[in-house]
């Protein structure tokens, strides 16, 4: 194949806030929220990046969490909830991108500078529950959405 | 008919199923392996509108994913939707009254992609859609009418007038 000048031309990458928007309209159990918080994109995907630590925090039906394996990437990642009851995920997490799947359902995060801000993308649902409780999953991150706001001006 | 330069590897079909089936690390890593390749094919044709025409076409693909019943022709499917909504934003930005050239700062040679951009944006989007399939994808102007579904006279035209539009730019 000749050179031509159009293999020269810079292309945009989507952010991986539009990607994550991408696996969403995939995914049709799944409900989606995003917001943007005042802060730079280190300080927020410093939190939410640190899963052992922000999981417990975002999510109020988990106690603990403990990274059972890290290779590059791919984490497994073991949830205790509130009676010891446990649940694995296989995770892949980089700097502003974040998914989690287990037998039951899927999580993505996902974050993006905006102006002097963060935007921020939360996806979740139930495979088993399927679309019908998307509105339960859009209430829930809701308040998800919210407890990350405390935590990063706290 | 159609240049596919990804390996067809099992591991990747085996990905592309996973993917059909709703893996969720499946897709996040199929999704990485399309989105350079879906912007490589709107840039040229969109322009100014390729990241909202890459992101749509991405939306339809992951959303019509399940309806794919031959993995191994993925990217011609992909293809075929870039380029449909590459050439649609392109139109639909035609219709409207001034086609200003971008001013953001580009990665590497700015002069050089403002140069392209700006003969690129003198060309209609069919125009800049043949162009892609023939110097990006290396298909013959025939495959690439057939992609396109136009005469093959007419591919030849139009490839003729978006080359003697770069060969002018460049003779100045």
């Amino acid at each position: 194949m000749s050179s031509s000048p159009i293999q020269r031309l810079a292309v945009p990458e989507l952010d991986p806030v539009e990607r994550l928007r991408i696996l969403a309209a995939g995914l049709p159990h799944v409900a989606l929220r995003e917001r943007v918080y005042p802060v730079a994109f280190d300080h927020l995907w410093g939190f939410i990046g640190d899963l052992e630590a922000s999981a417990p925090i975002m999510e109020l039906g988990i106690r603990r969490t403990e990274v059972l394996r890290r290779d590059g990437e791919r984490l497994e990642l073991a949830a205790f909830g509130a009676l010891g009851i446990r649940s694995q995920f296989d995770v892949v997490l980089r700097p502003g991108w974040c998914l989690m799947q287990n037998r039951l359902g899927d999580i993505g995060m996902a974050a993006a500078p905006e102006g002097s801000g963060t935007r921020f993308a939360h996806f979740e649902g139930s495979r088993w529950l399927g679309r019908l409780a998307r509105p339960l999953f859009a209430r829930k991150i809701a308040g998800d959405l919210e407890r990350i706001r405390v935590a990063l001006s706290g | 008919m159609s240049v596919d330069r990804a390996p067809q590897d099992a591991a990747r079909l085996d990905r592309v199923r996973a993917a059909q089936s709703g893996d969720l690390l499946a897709m996040g890593e199929l999704l990485d392996e399309l989105a350079g390749y879906v912007a490589s094919l709107c840039a040229p044709v969109a322009l100014d509108d390729a990241p909202d025409a890459a992101q749509e076409t991405l939306m339809l693909v992951f959303r019509d994913l399940k309806t794919l019943r031959e993995p191994a022709a993925l990217r011609a499917w992909v293809r075929r939707i870039a380029l449909r909504e590459a050439v649609r934003h392109a139109q639909r930005r035609r219709r409207e009254p001034a086609f200003e050239l971008p001013d953001l700062p580009q990665p590497g040679d700015a002069e050089l992609d403002r140069d392209v951009r700006a003969v690129l944006a003198s060309l209609s989007a069919e125009q800049r859609a043949i162009l892609v399939l023939r110097d990006l994808e290396g298909y013959s102007e025939s495959d690439a009418a057939i992609e396109l579904e136009v005469a093959k006279g007419t591919a030849k035209s139009r490839l003729h007038r978006a080359r003697a539009a770069f060969a002018e730019r460049w003779s100045r």
